[in-house]
């Protein structure tokens, strides 16, 4: 009995909360809970504006690409006036899905497979088969048109948002806006890499990774390239409203990792061998290495299964010899055979495998370095805002009664900016 | 030996080093894949992306660049499993002490618990070279059908 209780003093610190402010942990059933998840969807994934593609990749009017948001199956397409337009992917006759595939040309409109309905590509039907059916009830092609969801583009960048209550893009976006202008905003993009995968993990836990620069010392690439370097630590996070922020630009050292110098073709507001990370709530990342950038975005799939998605975008008007070279310069640090990609996806995998066997309770953000790299205030300031969306609060989501969902503390760390 | 003998016995050889790259590869016998290659030597890992509409370049490396991604590897977080390797040689053309050689090739992954999935399946498209008696890849594009990896790797395929 003795060395039970002996066991369970040992234990019993890591199943109470952390002595700390309470936007400085949270619970991990926030990851893990299926209620919660739900909620996240409905009230965060399907509530707030996502990114889907960049406008390079529906070049041609009648392109399309597919995707699912918050579980909504939607169709992005270029029309006929190259305005770019969203609907939901469905026959609004019975259902069935409209687009099969994830990318193709629809120039002569869409047809449902099913029954043959027709749509053009501004969403009207244009044709009902064996019409006169539907004579009896008055049904007119006028009444079936495709269901449309806001769309807006931002930089090339296509937003749509399921929610019509929701405020425009720009106002979403705030003071992000304009960092987005200088890097995105002055020279025509162009995605020249694509991949996903299905990896076993909270979407959140992937968004903190992407967000927190402590992990850095996860890759051994990092540690020698930036964390070494003093004048990696000589920066700040600039956090802006909806918990979007961005690290102000470093310089990467990669001649400490014997890889080549990024002095040459240099993106857009990028210095020599910078990089800059951005971030747009709720599950968007914009990281530049100085010649080419990616872009992550996320589908939440269950609470442990995440679709991530992960683009190499480069100038439209890069000349072959500078393509090759933003390829070469994106391949040596991420994509599936970059050094990198495997250790954040590991790290984030054995978070979930914890958590959701109980095995670890609660995650600490409590790094307070004024705003510097490794401070955990942007990450924060995303429980936060994840907080006020969902009425819960992220150190204590289950707690009954009014949950305290104050963002002061980050609304405080953005105007010390 | 006739030239028939002589061509199969070339094609065997040829066939022989394509499956013993996969077997190093799969022993982690990095020296032994390095010491495959012909200097100076390329590794070209290719994928079509149906989303984008666009053939894609995942690695690009000349030999010695091969040779660094292979001993740096062990410093890097690294996926804990087992892979095997099973390959088979499609075509071979010869052409004056050359070779083109096409093969198919699928990896197995084995996780620490044992379980086995399929993990990528594609094509190797070979050029051979012969030094001395020895045949050697000279370049070896891999062209990928699968695209969603379970867990990335930077080791080659």
């Amino acid at each position: 009995m003795d060395h039970v209780e002996n066991a369970m003093d040992h234990v019993s610190p890591w199943a109470t909360a952390p002595k700390l402010p309470s936007t400085h942990y949270v619970d991990n059933r926030i990851y893990t809970d299926p209620v919660i998840f739900e909620e996240e969807r409905e009230k965060i994934l399907a509530a707030t504006w996502r990114l889907v593609c960049h406008e390079s990749e529906l070049p041609e009017p009648g392109d399309y690409r597919a995707k699912e948001i918050a579980g909504v199956p939607v169709v992005i397409l270029r029309s006929e006036d190259r305005s770019i337009m969203a609907f939901f992917n469905v026959c609004p006759h019975r259902g069935a899905r409209l687009v099969r595939d994830e990318r193709g040309n629809a120039k002569k409109g869409l047809q449902c497979l099913y029954h043959l309905w027709t749509f053009a590509l501004d969403g009207k039907c244009t044709s009902i088969t064996r019409s006169k059916g539907y004579d009896g009830c008055s049904l007119k092609k006028d009444d079936v048109g495709l269901r449309s969801v806001r769309t807006e583009i931002f930089c090339g960048m296509v937003f749509v948002c399921l929610k019509d209550d929701v405020p425009p893009l720009e106002q979403f976006l705030g003071g992000m806006a304009d960092h987005m202008k200088t890097h995105l905003g002055q020279e025509e993009l162009e995605v020249f890499h694509y991949h996903r995968a299905i990896i076993n993990t909270n979407w959140k836990l992937f968004v903190d990774n992407n967000s927190e620069l402590y992990h850095e010392f996860l890759h051994v690439l990092n540690r020698r390239t930036a964390v070494a370097h003093k004048s990696y630590h000589e920066r700040n996070w600039l956090l802006y409203q909806n918990s979007h922020n961005i690290i102000q630009q470093g310089v990467i050292h990669y001649d400490s990792y014997g890889l080549g110098e990024r002095s040459e073709g240099a993106l857009p507001g990028m210095q020599p061998n910078g990089m800059v990370v951005m971030l747009l709530f709720p599950d968007v990342m914009l990281n530049i290495r100085a010649t080419v950038m990616r872009i992550d975005t996320m589908t939440p799939l269950a609470p442990g299964k995440t679709l991530v998605e992960w683009r190499g975008v480069g100038l439209k008007s890069d000349t072959p010899d500078v393509r090759a070279m933003r390829i070469q310069h994106h391949n040596e640090v991420w994509g599936p055979a970059g050094r990198n990609l495997p250790e954040d996806i590991a790290a984030v995998e054995t978070q979930w495998e914890t958590m959701v066997q109980g095995g670890s309770r609660y995650s600490l953000f409590a790094r307070e370095e004024g705003l510097k790299p490794q401070d955990d205030a942007n990450l924060r300031a995303f429980y936060q805002e994840w907080g006020r969306c969902l009425g819960r609060a992220p150190n204590d989501p289950f707690r009954h009664g009014n949950v305290d969902t104050d963002v002061s503390h980050s609304i405080k760390e953005i105007t010390n900016v | 030996m006739s030239d028939v003998a002589s061509q199969l016995f070339e094609r065997e050889a040829i066939r022989e080093l394509i499956a013993r790259v996969g077997r190093l590869l799969d022993t982690k016998d990095f020296a032994a894949v390095i010491a495959s290659f012909a200097e100076p030597g390329s590794y070209v890992l290719r994928a079509y992306s149906p989303e984008i509409g666009k053939e894609m370049i995942w690695m690009s490396v000349k030999r010695a660049e091969l040779l660094r991604l292979l001993k740096e590897s062990a410093e890097h977080v690294h996926d804990l499993a087992d892979r095997t390797h099973q390959i088979t040689v499609d075509q071979i053309s010869l052409e004056k002490g050359e070779a083109l050689a096409r093969s198919t090739f699928s990896v197995f992954r084995t996780d620490m618990k044992g379980q086995s999935d399929l993990f990528a399946v594609g094509h190797y498209e070979d050029r051979l070279v012969k030094n001395g008696d020895t045949w050697l890849i000279d370049s070896r594009t891999v062209r990928l059908h699968t695209r969603m990896f379970t867990v990335p790797t930077p080791l080659p395929l």
